[in-house]
């Protein structure tokens, strides 16, 4: 499950990111395996989405989302 | 006895209020400089406290020490060993409500040996957050001084200063052993550690951010709030600057009457009244318009909306080859392209960056409306439209709807013919939002227009010099006397039209008109000063006159009058398109490194604007 599988207001926990180019950007940014995720906001389309994570809000586009594999909490 | 001047490097991530600090440590005693042979500039300010000095180096913000922007390279650049900048002392600032995020580049700059004092600001909104930060406890696991502040107010910073100059501590505190991939994973488990025995969550308020964010991205909500803020700009731009741009026309007026008074008859006196200073009023009339423009763009990106912009318009925009990060230096090339393509340093995609370095020109810059303006009052009638739209402010507004629509095509048009494969990234960070910080935009605003004013104000006054010495001498000892247009035909500048002018007859232009493509190269708002010494009118800077004598004018060829809708409409769009910024190119050129991409530039802007201007004229004629 990634997190693009997410609703909004939903929690999850992150296990871990595909190797890729943006897994280093998005771990500096506090996406870290064992942080907690929810999704805040979806923009028009969809796509980009914002997610609260390591205490501020971040937003990313659905491919760099999906990226990320997640368990809900 | 040479004093030892303490060198402070203020670092933090965006957002963390750090610009906010900077002025108020260092006042108005800060200046931007440019580091010889590179594209680099850095913000330097003086620090003056009990007698002692500090020299204080503001960096961008950035989120790690690996750069992926070319912000974030030049942020880094000061820490190399051997830079003449390198710090004494490291301000670190944090943005207390984002704790763990922020100490990421804080962990990295602690280990580069460098003394670091840990500053914490907006704690007001930590407090509202639940968040309570234990500042003793912190300061003794890391070994360094915490200071809280708050920038916005200046609580808090009269006893950083004293910290300042003190000794301070390098952090003790280990975050990691090695620099691969794993150890971000590491490095934030540091952090945690750190975290759970410094920091308490209380319960959270919910923000009135996230509020606000439900319907600034709304589906429907959020593209109308953001035109109505569009609109409400444009018209500010408009009504607003009205009054100062006509005292500031009076002003010059006034000048130019008293030196014509006071200086003796001559070629100075000719140089400095229609040279130089009717090409200098050009120039600085618009300085209001720029002003209010650019308190607007940094209003935007203070309170945290430009964000917003960003992530509601990054789905369309990537349809055309651009990113949600494009959205600021196009908006922002409505004032003016060189600030707008400095702005692009923070889109991290090379391929990206480049098509918004290209077409941002397209976007109609302030320089253009004095040629709008003039030529709109000459071919459209002041009447209204379906009862109160002004006809001559809707044709203004198609002019920016076509700058921006060509910047879009553009920008599509380059996406298929430019290879370059690299890491195309949204991740952006959507902060809080903030009541304006008056204080910095302020400060921001002053530096960006007095930049502007003096960049173009260097062009202008040389290319005002030239002119009028090319219009007033000509082979064969021809001197200007008692100017009519007869006679500037005969003058060198009135060669070089007559040169250029079978190549521009398809677009409805004449030798006049070709003197002034000549002249605006260089920059286009000197287009009107030019026409106004073609017609030689004694007052410069009435539009009234000048307006007058171009309506009179009689295309000798039809014997009806030269300046039709077909010839206004096609001279527009022509400058619409055409590349007539010598200050834009270079900049260009600096900001990309090579003078490929300016070439480039020229060149396709130069064939639309012909061929734009060749259907506009053959369609309306």
């Amino acid at each position: 499950m990634n997190l693009t599988d997410l609703n909004i207001g939903q929690k999850a926990i992150i296990l871990h990111i595909t190797n890729g180019d943006v897994k280093n950007k998005l771990m500096e940014m506090g996406c870290i395996p064992g942080q907690e995720i929810e999704l805040k906001l979806k923009a028009p389309f969809g796509d980009p989405l914002a997610f609260d994570v390591s205490g501020y809000c971040l937003s990313m586009r659905k491919s760099e989302a999906s990226s990320i594999e997640i368990k809900l909490k | 006895m040479a004093e030892k001047v303490l060198k402070i490097g203020l670092s933090g991530n965006p957002n963390c209020g750090k610009s906010s600090l900077f002025n108020q440590l260092t006042g108005l005693n800060q200046r931007i400089t440019n580091i010889p042979g590179t594209t680099i500039e850095r913000k330097v300010g003086t620090l003056k406290h009990q007698g002692e000095t500090a020299k204080i180096i503001d960096t961008p913000g950035t989120y790690s020490i690996d750069p992926k922007s070319t912000d974030e390279q030049v942020a880094l650049e000061i820490y190399a060993d051997n830079h003449e900048l390198q710090p004494d002392v490291i301000l670190y600032v944090a943005d207390a409500s984002n704790f763990k995020r922020n100490l990421f580049f804080f962990s990295q700059l602690s280990e580069l040996n460098i003394p670091i004092i840990l500053v914490l600001n907006m704690t007001d909104i930590a407090e509202y957050k639940g968040i309570n930060i234990d500042m003793d406890r912190l300061s003794k696991e890391l070994g360094i001084n915490v200071v809280k502040i708050n920038a916005r107010t200046g609580k808090g910073v009269n006893e950083l200063k004293e910290l300042l100059f003190k000794p301070n501590f390098k952090c003790h505190f280990s975050f990691s052993s090695s620099s691969d991939i794993e150890s971000i994973s590491d490095r934030y488990n540091q952090i945690e550690k750190l975290v759970q025995k410094t920091v308490s969550q209380a319960s959270k308020n919910e923000l009135i951010t996230d509020k606000i964010d439900k319907w600034v991205t709304h589906r429907i909500w959020g593209y109308f709030i953001f035109v109505a803020v569009l609109l409400v700009i444009f018209q500010s731009v408009f009504k607003l600057a009205e009054w100062p741009m006509d005292w500031i026309e009076v002003q010059f007026e006034n000048l130019a009457n008293f030196l014509g008074r006071v200086m003796a008859d001559g070629w100075l006196k000719q140089l400095t009244i229609k040279g130089v200073l009717a090409g200098l009023a050009g120039v600085v009339v618009f300085v209001p318009q720029i002003v209010i423009l650019f308190i607007f763009m940094t209003l935007l990106e203070d309170t945290g909306y430009m964000a917003r912009v960003s992530f509601i318009m990054d789905r369309l925009l990537r349809n055309v080859g651009l990113n949600g990060k494009s959205v600021v230096p196009l908006l922002s090339g409505a004032a003016c392209a060189i600030p707008a393509i400095m702005a692009t340093r923070n889109i991290e995609n090379a391929k990206d960056r480049i098509i918004t370095i290209l077409v941002t020109p397209l976007m109609s810059c302030s320089a253009r409306l004095p040629v709008y303006t003039l030529l709109i009052a000459m071919a459209i009638p002041d009447e209204t439209f379906l009862g109160f739209f002004n006809l001559q402010g809707l044709v203004l507004l198609f002019m920016y709807l076509l700058g921006t629509v060509a910047s879009l095509v553009s920008a599509l048009v380059f996406k298929w013919f430019i290879k370059l494969k690299q890491k195309n990234y949204f991740i952006l960070e959507l902060p809080v939002y903030h009541t304006p910080r008056w204080k910095n935009i302020w400060m921001t605003c002053w530096q960006k227009s007095t930049s502007f004013v003096l960049e173009a104000g260097k062009v202008i006054f040389i290319v005002s010099v030239l002119l009028w010495y090319l219009a007033s001498h000509g082979p064969n000892n021809y001197k200007l006397s008692n100017a009519e247009p007869v006679k500037i035909e005969n003058s060198y500048a009135g060669k070089f039209g007559k040169t250029i002018e079978p190549v521009i007859k398809p677009l409805g232009f004449d030798w006049k008109i070709g003197i002034s493509l000549i002249t605006s190269f260089a920059a286009r708002e000197v287009f009107v000063g030019t026409m106004s010494t073609i017609y030689s009118v004694d007052d410069e800077e009435d539009f009234v006159n000048i307006r007058k004598k171009m309506k009179a004018e009689i295309n000798p060829d039809t014997g009806e009058p030269k300046y039709s809708l077909a010839v206004v409409m096609s001279l527009m769009i022509f400058y619409a398109f055409a590349m007539q910024c010598i200050s834009t190119l270079a900049v260009v050129k600096k900001e990309t490194g090579t003078w490929k991409w300016p070439m480039i530039q020229l060149a396709y802007m130069s064939a639309l604007a012909y061929l734009a201007s060749l259907i506009t004229y053959n369609i309306l004629a």
